[in-house]
């Protein structure tokens, strides 16, 4: 999500100088926390993705650190296995997306819920959330990673206000789908529109920034719209009402298009506790389309 | 009939509301918690008229999964100035009311306006057996019969002994309304029982319903990608048999529009016709 507050933090971390402190020899993950924050150079608001230490001991020492989409069960055995005890996940790791224990709808007893807790503990791991913050990144680390995983880093048009654009080497609907789906490493891709348009301008947007920001890319005027997670009645369905009229192409590429830009977080993180093991830890498509 | 007096009638024949709680989407949610409040409560009606005068009197009822500008254009042609829609029409799935309509919507209201149209959005599971049959149109669609007896609102669950999941995709498929399903789990898996999210304006809180013992597989139009998808890979990942599939949220309401079009000249001698909506995706390939 891009909004004014956190394009105000953005800015605060691209003048603020990281100025390195020196670093205890067993960081705690309170004092790894501390510091990552310190070293954002931004006035840290936990509000509103929850941008904190979910679970575990903030008393713990710190053996290493993973960043990743999400702490899914696979990515916390990754991680126990590489000795990387403080995860920090973009996504929510409970199944509530604001990690807001009282607000979910699964009682404490179900047993997934109570597995995840159960391995999270016996292996002395703790959980910070890393959402609008690395939004608020210079230049936006999540916009920024997919870009790069997409090549096109450089095409990015500047002067542009909102979600972003890039220009491409015009070319079929269906040929940017099928480099979005290997660039993406998609098992699968839905896409709307005329597979033969030709595309020259895209407008992207990570995650789900919600229907109004995806309305305004539909509206924008590029030629297709790269979407992650939508709300399809609100944002497939305005899609669809304006093709009626209007040539348009939209590829609905799912809410991990996110996962690269944590790799950026975790380089980041290397450069503020080099002493440290620091790992991303991709989160593969977790979609098929099976025939 | 007007329009009123239509909505009425189709009331008293589906039976009351089968859920108190509904229409909850993630900016509902957030603006509900930033005000506050508990973002899993608000009591929002879904049922009603969106757009256009319901009290004109009705001429011919259309009946869709969503009120498209294409199904709109065509219920003109036909002479029809009832549209009945599946999903929201007003831009969030509250259908709560947009200050600067974007210019598609306006366009839309636009239309409707001038041809003395009316959009009724009736989406609400409802308790009769026309109701019930309505909330099961999807899973009828596809074989299912005889779910466990409850409340819709919560879920349609039907136990499952032989079908796998890629037979129940291929029967999505043959349906001809998708061909673009996602999957979270093994398409061989022979679930012990069949879950069915009858609201589709409901993408969130559908976790309690896969965790059910007895549901294998959950078949959903979305879900919040980061909440039920990752509770499903979870589980997965510790050695449940279960899995997710997304239909896409007009697979799940087409065949209920369908269904509701062959309830509805019960109660009313107008023309009453169902058009297809067509989601109009394709898998990259």
């Amino acid at each position: 999500m891009i909004d004014r507050r956190l394009f105000i933090a953005g800015m605060a971390g691209a003048l603020a100088p990281v100025k390195g402190l020196a670093q205890p020899a067993a960081p705690t993950a309170r004092d790894v926390f501390s510091e990552i924050k310190r070293a954002s150079g931004q006035k840290w608001d936990p509000n509103p993705t929850d941008d904190r230490i979910i679970f575990g001991d903030r008393g713990a020492v710190v053996t290493g650190i993973a960043t990743c989409f999400t702490a899914s069960i696979d990515v916390l055995g990754t991680a126990r296995a590489a000795g990387l005890n403080y995860i920090v996940p973009h996504e929510a790791s409970f199944y509530e997306r604001y990690d807001d224990f009282a607000e979910s709808a699964l009682p404490d007893s179900d047993p997934v819920l109570r597995a995840k807790k159960a391995f999270l503990t016996d292996n002395r791991m703790i959980v910070q959330r890393m959402h609008a913050h690395a939004h608020s990144r210079p230049g936006d680390a999540i916009m920024t990673g997919m870009l790069r995983k997409l090549g096109w880093e450089a095409l990015r048009v500047t002067g542009r206000e909102g979600p972003p654009w890039v220009r491409l080497p015009p070319q079929s609907a269906r040929d940017l789908g099928l480099h979005i789906k290997t660039a993406m490493g998609l098992h699968t891709l839905r896409m709307f529109g005329d597979p033969a348009r030709t595309i020259s301008t895209v407008s992207l947007s990570g995650g789900m920034p919600g229907e109004n920001i995806q309305i305004q890319q539909l509206e924008s005027g590029a030629d297709a719209v790269f979407l992650g997670e939508v709300r399809e009645p609100e944002v497939l369905g305005y899609a669809q009402d304006m093709a009626a009229d209007r040539g348009l192409t939209v590829y609905l590429v799912g809410h991990t298009n996110e996962d690269a830009g944590m790799g950026l977080i975790a380089d980041w993180l290397k450069t503020i506790f080099p002493s440290l093991p620091v790992q991303w830890l991709p989160t593969p498509d977790p979609y098929t389309n099976p025939s | 009939m007007t329009g009123h007096e239509l909505f009425e009638a189709i009331k008293a024949l589906l039976g009351p509301e089968a859920n108190r709680h509904r229409g909850v989407d993630a900016p509902a949610r957030r603006d509900t918690a930033i005000a506050g409040g508990s973002y899993r409560s608000p009591g929002t009606l879904v049922d009603g008229f969106r757009a256009g005068d319901a009290d004109v009197d009705v001429r011919g009822i259309v009946v869709a999964a969503r009120a498209s500008t294409a199904v709109l254009r065509e219920a003109h042609r036909l002479g029809a100035n009832i549209v009945i829609s599946r999903q929201a029409f007003l831009g969030d799935s509250q259908d709560r009311p947009v200050a600067k309509p974007e210019p598609a919507l306006a366009a839309k209201i636009a239309f409707i306006e001038a041809n003395r149209m009316a959009v009724l959005r009736l989406q609400d599971p409802r308790l009769s057996q026309e109701g019930r049959e309505i909330a099961q149109a999807f899973a009828s669609a596809l074989g299912l019969r005889e779910p466990q007896p409850g409340n819709p609102a919560r879920g349609l669950v039907y136990p499952n002994k032989a079908m796998s999941v890629r037979d129940l995709i291929s029967r999505v498929k043959s349906g001809g309304t998708t061909s673009t399903v996602r999957l979270v789990g093994d398409p061989g898996l022979r679930p012990v029982g069949i879950a069915f999210a009858t609201e589709t304006n409901r993408p969130n809180a559908l976790t309690p319903l896969i965790a059910r013992p007895d549901v294998g597989l959950l078949v959903a139009g979305e879900v919040h990608e980061t909440e039920t998808a990752a509770y499903i890979a979870d589980a997965i990942a510790l050695g449940q048999p279960k899995a997710l599939l997304l239909v896409g949220s007009i697979a799940m309401e087409d065949p209920a529009a369908k269904r509701l079009s062959e309830a509805l000249p019960q109660i009313t001698p107008a023309t009453v016709t169902y058009l297809s909506s067509s989601e109009e995706l394709r898998e990259v390939a």
